[in-house]
């Protein structure tokens, strides 16, 4: 069974004018649907409120969701369903990564994370010179 | 309209949520601009096409911006 599943990465796009609970909501909803068939959530980015370069259904915003997860192949049809049925989800797009993108990926968090170790050295180092007098 | 100082032999995969690199490939009305002037490989260019589409999808990128008011 875990040699059937893929890598995928999954944007939508919630409407702008829908509460922020509600929103929270579908997120979980979504998150819920992946990992009760046998599933695994890997990362859920949410951008937030971001205006729309064109209008959908009359709304000029909307709220991004980026995630990745690993799931077997035939739940992508009932979870593209699923989205497509809330009238509330403006659009998605869901992608089978390739080797291509998962490298990609991994670059990503790599730079990602040695950015976030960067700034709390930077950080670090400022409280430390800041201790020394405030000359760096 | 590319700026000849990045590598683009060595880029491996296009992604369509950085819009901001993606409008440097379209013109003001939100068209693809052609390799000619892109000057970028065609692996690459062809790259880009398909990832200014799935961003146009969502919204992130127009597909027709309206340049008068």
């Amino acid at each position: 069974m875990a040699s059937n599943k893929y890598q995928y990465e999954l944007t939508y796009v919630i409407s702008g004018v829908v509460q922020q609970n509600q929103v929270d909501d579908i997120v979980r909803k979504v998150n819920h649907l992946i990992e009760s068939n046998d599933g695994d959530v890997l990362e859920v980015d949410e951008w937030g409120n971001q205006r729309l370069a064109y209008e959908i259904d009359r709304k000029r915003s909307g709220y991004y969701v980026n995630m990745y997860f690993k799931a077997p192949g035939p739940l992508i049809q009932r979870l593209e369903r699923e989205l497509q049925i809330n009238d509330d989800v403006l659009r998605y797009l869901t992608l089978r990564m390739d080797a291509k993108m998962k490298r990609h990926y991994e670059k990503r968090k790599k730079r990602e994370a040695r950015e976030e170790k960067e700034e709390a050295e930077q950080a670090a180092e400022e409280e430390a010179s800041e201790e020394d007098g405030g000359d760096e | 309209m590319a700026n000849e100082d990045i590598d683009y032999e060595h880029i491996e995969y296009v992604d369509y949520k950085d819009t901001e690199f993606l409008e440097q490939f379209i013109n003001n009305q939100g068209k693809i601009l052609p390799r000619r002037v892109n000057s970028v490989p065609a692996r690459v260019q062809r790259q880009i096409t398909t990832a200014i589409k799935r961003a146009r999808h969502l919204a992130l990128l127009p597909y027709v911006s309206e340049s008068i008011r």
